[in-house]
């Protein structure tokens, strides 16, 4: 049991690799590559990538559903492999399955007692639990009466039954209406609060984009790109799009393109701040009004797709 | 809140509990425990065929289907103890939580042997309403239930091993086939020794024949029916057996089950 | 419509091609021989490890055949078979009480007295404290083979495992008495008739009875045996017929001279060389054909 390294990490990966054995005419198949980030404390922190490349995977091994062939994990400190970890992480499972013939109530209390929650600590948790993935009412409910958005709430609340410093969810967000996906997040965004550090798997970027402190995207098994959002992102403005009415036949400044023309309006993409000064001065000399200038940076899901190779843009 | 050692009789008992419910919320549950009881009762007809000894036949067949279907229950669920929550993906919750994969298999285990034992006891019920009807009850037979369910707690054990290794088809068989073979095995000394000729041969089949159980040796059946007590010293060795079986085929389950890969 | 009873039609006639191969096929019949195949159980040693450890739900079963089908056997085969059948369910069941009993009664149908004695030795080593099936044995020697030499062994050892009951005891001394042990059959009566000097219950004043009548006609017996022996002594060595008894008594071919039990002394015909007791005996007619 290794302890005193990475004291202010919840998780650290470093070159974890695991291969499928093959069964007869079916090849071994490499999922891991090398996975290697680092989760600081109290942050959120999201895992992406595009289907298939591992990242399942690399949150079983985490969770010690899988055994890793190489490399090194270690959770709140502690090389994986001691059960004890275990009891300070919460897992939510993709798409959790569980048993339909329980009710919502008796899945918590099951789940606890395996938790090795005491009795009384649980009897005042599970209410609270319920009532803050919005369940309340339904806790009584047999789970197989319960709706895909339902049945992820509750498994949220299961992951937290515990208290636990790290929260480990994988792809939380699927299957949800906006709404759901919208309280999801709030509820990622409180347990920052209360000083967890959540780990999250996703492919829908936007959420990722909103909530997410740092991030990690993993493609064939590898992380190509990680680390905070902002620095990732930037904040540098990628370019402007400019929208101008009244002048169709402006002849566009270097260093600008026209991207469309409609009736007598213009939409023009500038990338550098000192063309957009000369467009906009240009525009008011001929007389245009400025209808719109929206910046953009750099989204996530450009960073996305650059990553993944052959990807058109 | 860290789990440690203490909370393994809790985790334990969660697991049996929730395999329990999930047994007794089941409809092929109740469908097999009612054709096992009405087996029960048609077969008692068969005793006004046999002129003076109805108490006996019915006693026999009693026993013999309840020993049967029990066994068959057994087998099974047992089969698809571990094999369906690994398929339901139900277990990525259990084990993803500080339950080691040894305290989970000798939880799914005991919820089995409890939903058996009511099980059994809802049969011997229902034989012991008949038998009183035919006027031979004797409180005798709890302890040939007794014994019953010590061969349910070996063939639950196998059942549970096979489970954790492979699908319920191969389970299934594997399973059966060792039910047929702890009940066939006196044909080693009785049938196959006495027909070897070399001395090293026969002691082979002899010790063959000791590795393997005969499950026939837990069968009290014939000293219910003529009231004969147990030899002394019976009750604690058979007892002691099952334990050690038990006991083997779980640390064999454990030990197969820890570095298993769950995709 | 026309289709689906086109459909049936054809399914019919194609059933009943089918069903009528399969009789044939049955009655080629060259798997096993027919004689055989109906009525063959196997030997018990294959029926227990087959039986999966339930040999008594087997024992059941094969009994409850065997009443319902035995009969059904070939005259000239049924002892056979009905013997290993019981055989088996005894193999079975050693302690299946009712198994014994009925294969003695199928077996005495037939005749086979020598097969109820080798199921019920059998049943009788397996059961040291079965004094019934001895008991069942005996009747069978006594009334109807009337081998008193077999029925005497299978009394005796049903009066041994079973002290308390006094008819067993009294079957003993009439098969003593039928085989032509008089004395032992006497000792036996007299033995009886003092143990149930005061029994005042039904069975004991019987006995009682019946031992009188029965002490009294074997006293008779003995004497007139003896005294015969002695006339026959005395008429081999003195090449003719005493002229009376006393001669006997006198000449050293008796000891004493013998009275009946009444008291009456016995009758000597010089002539024919007969002696006759005047108290005529009690038990007459055809109880007295021993």
């Amino acid at each position: 049991m290794k302890k005193g390294v990475g004291m202010d990490e919840a998780l650290r990966l470093k070159g974890v690799e695991k291969t499928f054995r093959g069964h007869l005419s079916i090849g071994s198949h490499p999922v891991l590559r090398g996975v290697t980030l680092t989760v600081p404390k109290g942050v959120i922190y999201g895992f992406l990538g595009p289907n298939g490349a591992g990242k399942t995977t690399t949150l079983k091994v985490v969770t010690g559903l899988l055994f890793h062939d190489a490399g090194e994990v270690a959770v709140l400190g502690e090389t994986i492999g001691e059960r004890s970890i275990r009891s300070r992480v919460g897992f939510l499972p993709e798409t959790p399955y569980f048993y339909d013939y329980l009710s919502g109530l008796e899945l918590l209390v099951f789940m606890g007692r395996l938790l090795g929650v005491p009795s009384p600590k649980l009897g005042s948790r599970i209410p609270v639990l319920v009532r803050a993935v919005g369940l309340e009412g339904k806790e009584r409910l047999q789970l197989r009466k319960y709706s895909k958005g339902m049945l992820q709430r509750i498994g949220l609340a299961q992951a937290l039954l515990n208290d636990p410093d790290l929260v480990i969810l994988d792809e939380p967000m699927s299957g949800l209406d906006p709404i759901g996906r919208r309280e999801i997040r709030d509820i990622i965004l409180s347990l920052k609060e209360q000083g967890k550090t959540v780990f999250f798997s996703s492919h829908i970027l936007a959420d990722a984009e909103m909530i997410c402190d740092q991030v990690a995207i993993l493609v064939k098994g590898r992380v190509v790109r990680e680390g905070p959002l902002e620095s990732l992102l930037g904040s540098e403005v990628q370019f402007w799009d400019v929208t101008l009415r009244g002048a169709p036949g402006m002849a566009p400044p270097p260093g600008s393109s026209v991207l469309a023309r409609q009736g007598n309006q213009l939409l023009l993409r500038v990338e550098k701040e000192e063309v957009l000064q000369d467009l906009l001065d240009r525009a008011r000399s001929d007389g245009a009004s400025i209808r719109g200038v929206v910046p953009h940076k750099i989204s996530l899901e450009d960073l996305f797709l650059s990553q993944i190779p052959g990807e058109v843009r | 809140m860290v789990a440690d050692r203490s909370d393994v009789p809790r985790q334990i008992a969660a697991l049996a509990a929730n395999t329990f419910k999930e047994a007794t919320r089941s409809r092929v549950f109740y469908i097999l425990l009612a054709f096992a009881v009405c087996l029960l009762v048609f077969s008692s007809a068969m005793g006004f065929m046999a002129i003076g000894s109805i108490r006996r036949v019915v006693l026999d067949m009693g026993l013999a289907t309840v020993s049967y279907f029990s066994a068959m229950t057994a087998i099974f669920v047992g089969i698809g103890l571990i094999y369906r929550e690994i398929e339901r993906k139900t277990i990525y919750n259990i084990l993803s939580k500080p339950v080691s994969r040894g305290v989970f298999l000798v939880g799914r285990y005991a919820g089995l042997m409890a939903v058996l034992l009511v099980n059994l006891a809802a049969m011997i019920a229902a034989l012991s309403v008949v038998l009183t009807f035919f006027g031979g009850f004797t409180p005798r037979i709890f302890a040939a239930a007794g014994y019953i369910y010590l061969e349910l707690l070996i063939i639950t054990a196998v059942a549970l091993f096979f489970s954790s290794i492979t699908s319920p088809v191969v389970s299934a068989l594997c399973t059966a086939a060792f039910y047929l073979i702890g009940h066939t095995s006196s044909a080693l000394p009785e049938l196959l020794a006495p027909s070897l000729e070399s001395v090293w041969a026969k002691r082979l089949v002899i010790a063959l024949y000791h590795i393997l159980p005969d499950l026939n040796l837990l069968n009290i059946n014939n000293l219910v029916v003529h009231d004969i007590p147990e030899a002394p010293g019976f009750t604690i060795r058979a007892l002691a057996y099952t334990v050690l079986t038990v006991g083997i085929l779980l640390v064999a389950s454990t030990m197969c089950f820890k570095r298993r890969d769950l995709v | 419509m026309w289709r689906t009873l086109a459909g049936v039609l054809l399914l019919a006639l194609l059933m009943t091609g089918s069903v009528s191969l399969h009789q044939d096929l049955v009655a080629l019949n060259h798997t096993y021989p027919t004689e055989f195949r109906s009525y063959y159980i196997p030997s018990s040693e294959y029926l227990k490890v087959a039986s999966l450890g339930q040999r008594n739900f087997w024992a059941d079963l094969v009994f409850i055949w065997s009443i319902q089908y035995f009969d059904r056997y070939r005259e000239s085969v049924r002892d056979t078979y009905l013997f290993h059948t019981y055989e088996v369910i005894t193999d079975l069941d050693p302690r299946f009480h009712e198994a014994y009993v009925f294969g003695n009664l199928f077996l005495s149908l037939d005749g086979r007295f020598d097969l109820i004695y080798k199921l019920s030795d059998k049943g009788l080593a397996l059961n040291p404290k079965n004094w019934l099936l001895a008991w069942d044995a005996g009747t069978y020697a006594f009334f109807q083979q009337k081998d008193y030499t077999q029925a005497l062994k299978y009394f005796r050892i049903a009066a041994e495992r079973n002290p308390s009951d006094p008819r067993l005891k009294d079957l003993v001394a009439n098969a003593y008495k039928y085989r032509g042990d008089y004395e032992d059959s006497l000792r036996y009566w007299r033995e009886l008739k003092a143990d149930h000097e005061k029994d005042e219950t039904e069975q004991g004043r019987f006995l009682v009875f019946a031992a009188d009548r029965n002490i009294f006609d074997l006293t008779t017996k003995i004497d007139l045996r003896s005294l015969k022996a002695a006339v026959e002594a005395y008429r081999s060595s003195r090449g003719s017929l005493p002229l009376n008894l006393d001669m006997l008594v006198r000449q050293g071919f008796l000891k004493t001279l013998p009275s009946d039990p009444d008291g009456k002394p016995y009758l000597y015909n010089r002539v024919t060389g007969e002696v006759t007791s005047q108290t005529p005996f009690k038990f007459r007619g055809k109880f007295a054909q021993w």
